[in-house]
């Protein structure tokens, strides 16, 4: 995310990080701020792509142009950083947006049986092109089967994936196991 | 836009979509903060033309695209790709090759 204005105390990076992590653990000073707590709900609103947008000016309009509207809200609302890809041509400016390879993972997540990806953060040079970069994913699992073997298939899954997709140099890979599901039930 | 920078954008978001690995061209929208500040600033999107935003300048046009791709398709070489497909389409539509283009992959799917 390149937007450095703040909301409140807080980047939008750091209201968009709360989001991801599903306002929890709740966390009171984003909370008790009214103008962090304002943009956190318009963020949130962005997310579902609102109601209110439908309702403008948009309908009548062609199906194409409001899917490409709704495509541009969502993904704008989760881009995160944008992660350089490195690049000879000085003229070019090439990039990954970090909302991409979250979602990446989400998805690989889901192909793993039991596994639920709750967050990825990207650590260490990321905005470097090229760089050294710290991935950790957190996710939660299903009690029903080995959690440790789970655990390493998403991360073979995200090495490989990582290995093809990431303009960066993945320095190390962490996949942590931050809740079990018991029953369904987190 | 004027009409030849339309017709420009419309020929390269083609010339993308024909990239293999490309799944669709997003309209480059408000940045997040504008958005946040007031949702409807998204209605701004241009309603004609392509999806690839071309900009005609005196030093060379700028051209901005955004893309989500396959993931099937290593991202890397997919948005080198992408550039040089639209670098090669913008200098043959516009008689020389533009003097900055961007290309953002927002989605990877």
């Amino acid at each position: 995310m390149t937007d450095d204005e703040r909301f409140g105390a807080f980047t939008l990076e750091e209201l968009s990080d709360y989001l991801d992590s599903h306002r929890t653990p709740v966390r009171p000073d984003i909370e008790d701020d009214p103008e962090a707590a304002a943009a956190l709900g318009r963020l949130e609103l962005l997310r579902t792509a609102s109601r209110d947008l439908l309702d403008a000016e948009a309908v009548g309009t062609d199906d194409g142009w409001i899917a490409s509207v709704l495509t541009s809200i969502r993904t704008t609302a989760h881009a995160g950083r944008d992660i350089p890809v490195p690049d000879d041509d000085p003229a070019s400016t090439l990039v990954v947006t970090e909302g991409a390879l979250r979602a990446l993972v989400r998805a690989l997540g889901d192909d793993v049986p039991g596994v639920t990806v709750r967050r990825t953060r990207f650590t260490g040079d990321v905005e470097v092109p090229g760089g050294q970069v710290d991935v950790e994913v957190s996710i939660a699992v299903t009690a029903d089967g080995p959690v440790h073997l789970r655990a390493e298939s998403l991360r073979e899954l995200v090495a490989a994936a990582f290995s093809a997709h990431a303009p960066f140099t993945v320095r190390s890979l962490t996949v942590r196991v931050a809740d079990l599901i018991d029953g369904g039930r987190p | 836009m004027s009409d030849d920078v339309r017709s420009v954008s419309r020929g390269l978001t083609e010339v993308v979509l024909g990239v293999p690995g490309v799944r669709s061209v997003v309209p480059p929208g408000p940045k997040l903060a504008t958005l946040v500040r007031d949702i409807r600033s998204v209605l701004d999107l241009p309603r004609d033309g392509g999806a690839v935003l071309v900009q005609d300048r005196a030093d060379g046009a700028r051209i901005r695209v955004v893309v989500t791709t396959d993931r099937l398709v290593p991202t890397i070489a997919l948005v080198r790709a992408v550039r040089d497909a639209v670098v090669a389409a913008a200098a043959d539509a516009l008689g020389r090759r533009p003097a900055d283009v961007t290309v953002r992959v927002v989605e990877i799917d």
